[in-house]
């Protein structure tokens, strides 16, 4: 078998239809980087990053300053007059729970028969068992 | 016309000089990157990066200097970066197999050639990537130890330490394939 020397092996020539390849991609390669002047592979991600980031940033000002505007003009076209306060949470707010047993005993005993008609009308004349339960407890 | 010519007409605005530059370095960038990736693919796609960069920044070109040194510099840094990318990308299981794709035949005529070079890509993939690079300059291309010194900015006692062990290691690996590898002795 014919003994080769390594150094023979750097003579080995490309051929002519390969360089004339390289050279049509490579000429490809440049026109196309001439073209599109932004879009060139190095700067491909960083340009994609930037301008994904400067519209997200414009929609969402858009988009929040919408949103605030809708809810000013929700707020200055409601109608105040129809809404009302809800006192009971002060009752509540007498020993810091819902024990109402005090607020009851400070009570005279107009304001009693008051409230248990009110409540009379609110449970539907099904009453009776709170008055009973109340009364023994106050006594009255 | 000359090297220098060349650029001076490409830097004036004329792409066919660059096209004349580049043929003639077409066979030197494509075999240094071949002996040290190892395979045709990642050779032809450093030949297009060498060029593609050649193209931009031959404005930058100390032209005092020799042409062939830089486009070796360049062919040099591009070829590691592939090595690099192409083993973290394995490590992360997502490398392309195209290794194991035979090269086309359209690149060398001869048979008796490509199944030698087959024997040598391998043999020098056995040997650590920069040990590739100063052993290909010196013995494919005959460079000076001065040269690849300038190349790859390594001493040039450096250079010599990895050129015996490329070529102990290429001797050693070569002799059963019956392929003689003999120093180069020109300084």
């Amino acid at each position: 078998m014919k003994k080769n020397n390594l150094k023979e092996l750097k003579n080995i020539n490309l051929t002519d239809y390969y360089r004339s390849d390289v050279m049509a991609r490579f000429n490809n390669r440049i026109k196309t980087s001439k073209s599109a002047l932004f879009l060139k592979p190095n700067f491909n991600l960083v340009f994609s990053v930037v301008i994904a980031f400067l519209f997200i940033m414009l929609f969402s000002s858009i988009n929040t300053k919408n949103i605030n505007l809708d809810i000013s003009k929700e707020l200055l076209s409601a109608d105040v007059s129809s809404e009302y306060l809800i006192d009971y949470v002060n009752a509540g707010n007498l020993h810091n729970n819902f024990d109402l047993s005090a607020y009851y005993e400070n009570l005279s005993e107009e304001e009693m028969v008051d409230i248990f008609l009110e409540m009379d009308t609110l449970f539907e004349n099904n009453s009776s068992y709170l008055i009973e339960n109340m009364a023994a407890n106050l006594e009255f | 016309m000359s090297d220098k010519e060349l650029i001076a007409k490409f830097l004036q605005g004329d792409d066919n000089a660059f096209n004349q530059l580049a043929k003639r370095y077409i066979d030197k960038i494509y075999w240094h990157a071949r002996r040290i990736v190892g395979n045709h693919y990642d050779a032809d796609e450093i030949v297009q990066q060498v060029l593609v960069t050649m193209y931009n920044k031959l404005n930058t070109f100390n032209r005092e200097s020799a042409l062939y040194t830089w486009i070796f510099k360049i062919t040099y840094t591009r070829s590691l970066n592939l090595l690099k990318s192409s083993s973290i990308k394995k490590f992360f299981g997502i490398d392309n197999e195209h290794n194991n794709i035979p090269n086309e035949y359209s690149t060398i005529e001869n048979y008796e050639n490509k199944e030698m070079l087959e024997i040598i890509d391998k043999a020098l993939i056995k040997i650590p990537a920069k040990q590739r690079e100063v052993f290909s300059l010196r013995h494919f291309e005959e460079l000076s130890y001065k040269e690849i010194s300038e190349i790859t900015g390594k001493s040039i006692g450096s250079i010599k330490a990895n050129y015996f062990h490329a070529f102990n290691k290429l001797k050693e690996i070569l002799e059963d394939k019956d392929i003689e590898v003999t120093i180069n002795e020109k300084e």
